[in-house]
């Protein structure tokens, strides 16, 4: 079983997830861009990249398609489960690679950092060398820096145009820190959502309140973007657009996001999710067993997901 | 190798493969908007009626049409897919981010910089009521 640790505090943790991610980014199973209706001459897609396209897609599904708010992996309620979803397949595939039934993915706990002066926050460790490596277009530092003689360094093969499809590249990962928000989220932020006594409310969106909404980052609006979308837009680059978990940092966030929701979920009071199976129609993708989209296996619902004590834990829920 | 467990998730290559070939069939769909009008719908229940708005936005940027998904909340604000952690009180402000989110598309004409470090008018909802 996984156990997931603070990527600052474990060098191990660090060490396996930077090896594991070079091998799944080299890594070639078959798929091809044109069996993923990507435009261009068809080339094959490595594993890791196949994450970049199963977000991309999800997030261009609306649920249901008659509104134009909710999609099948943000900005409702399914935004906790179905990112959980989507790190567990990627930790299978760690395991896998780095041959360890016991890796878990690792955390970048970003409120830490949060609580220093706006102006460090750049110069924290998880930008060193010996872990993600610094800003750039393209980045030149770490173990994601580009070299453009040498076929191994970290290459964005798939992103998004500006139309918002997807497309095939060859280039260095982009970073830049600090550029679109000009802070990374504190400790009372992350607790202005754990405070909150729903996990979801109606309207099942960007505008409700409740512990996803919050945590998603989209409320208040005064002072947006907050927590999850903050930390995706102090990184920049890559990180801004749905192809970002191209950016390694993106499962380090993530899965920060993961262990709120894991914190919240071992809590007292911890709320039940919701929308329950019963839910209107309306709310399609998002109620409690409805099938959450899936490319890389087969489907789960949100209440496969509630209980993961069988797959992960996590060395700390001190959030 | 992981084992399969009640859920039928695998970490194994052949279920991934499997996977996407199952998948595939529908892929192409929905992932782009196309030519014209971005149509955006929002609805609401309001004692008991029901109500639909419908906005359309067409954008150009250079005179080039911006065609992918864009979409507005119950609150107003807007919103776009392809930098999704974001929303925005204005259409407009939301595509001048656009410009800054894809430098591959936009070449550099030199008129004016990006917003800097530190510089809170890049955030997007700074002072806007
Ligand atoms: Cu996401």
């Amino acid at each position: 079983m996984g156990v997931r640790r603070n990527i600052l505090t474990s060098s191990q943790a660090r060490t396996q997830y930077v090896e594991g991610a070079r091998t799944l980014k080299a890594e070639f199973l078959g798929p091809t861009t044109s069996d993923l209706a990507i435009g261009g001459p068809a080339r094959q897609v490595s594993t890791w990249d196949l994450f970049v396209v199963w977000h991309h897609i999800a997030m261009n599904r609306f649920t249901p398609p008659s509104q134009s708010d909710r999609n099948a992996a943000h900005r409702g309620p399914v935004f906790l489960p179905w990112h959980r979803f989507m790190m567990l397949l990627l930790e299978l595939q760690f395991q896998r690679v780095l041959g360890d039934r016991d890796f878990g993915l690792p955390y970048w706990d970003w409120a830490a950092d949060g609580e220093r002066a706006p102006g460090q926050q750049p110069g924290s460790a998880l930008w060193g060398p010996d872990a993600m490596g610094g800003q750039g277009s393209p980045v030149t530092t770490g173990p994601f820096a580009f070299d453009a003689a040498r076929p191994d360094s970290w290459r964005v093969l798939i992103d998004v145009d500006v139309q918002n499809r997807l497309r095939s590249v060859d280039r260095g990962l982009r970073r830049s820190f600090a550029t679109s928000a000009s802070a990374l989220p504190r400790r009372s932020d992350v607790q202005r959502a754990t405070g909150q006594t729903a996990y979801d409310e109606s309207p099942w969106s960007t505008t409700s309140g409740g512990f996803r909404n919050l945590l998603e980052g989209w409320q208040p609006v005064a002072g947006a973007p907050h927590l999850h979308n903050r930390v995706h837009v102090w990184i920049g680059g890559d990180m801004l657009p749905s192809s970002s978990p191209n950016d390694p940092a993106f499962y380090l966030n993530h899965c920060n996001v993961d262990r709120i929701w894991a914190a919240k979920q071992a809590s007292a009071a911890s709320p039940p999710y919701v929308p329950t199976a019963g839910a209107s129609a309306a709310l399609l993708g998002h109620r409690i067993d409805d099938q959450m989209y899936a490319l890389l296996s087969s489907s789960l619902t949100p209440r496969q997901m509630l209980d993961v004590s069988r797959w992960y834990t996590y060395d700390s829920l001190a959030v | 190798m992981h084992d399969d467990d009640d859920l039928g998730l695998s970490g194994d290559p052949e279920s991934v493969i499997e996977s996407i070939g199952r998948e595939k069939a529908g892929l192409g769909e929905s992932v782009h908007h196309g030519p014209g009008a971005i149509e955006t719908v929002r609805e609401s229940t309001y004692r008991g009626h029901h109500i639909v708005v419908r906005t359309s936005y067409e954008i150009s940027i250079d005179g080039q049409p911006v065609e992918g998904h864009l979409g507005v909340s119950n609150d107003g604000q807007v919103h776009y897919h392809a930098i999704p952690n974001l929303g925005f009180a204005s259409a407009v402000e939301l595509v001048e981010k656009l410009i800054d989110a894809f430098p591959d598309d936009f070449e550099d004409v030199g008129d004016g910089e990006p917003p800097g470090d530190g510089d809170d008018s890049g955030d997007p909802h700074a002072g806007h009521g």
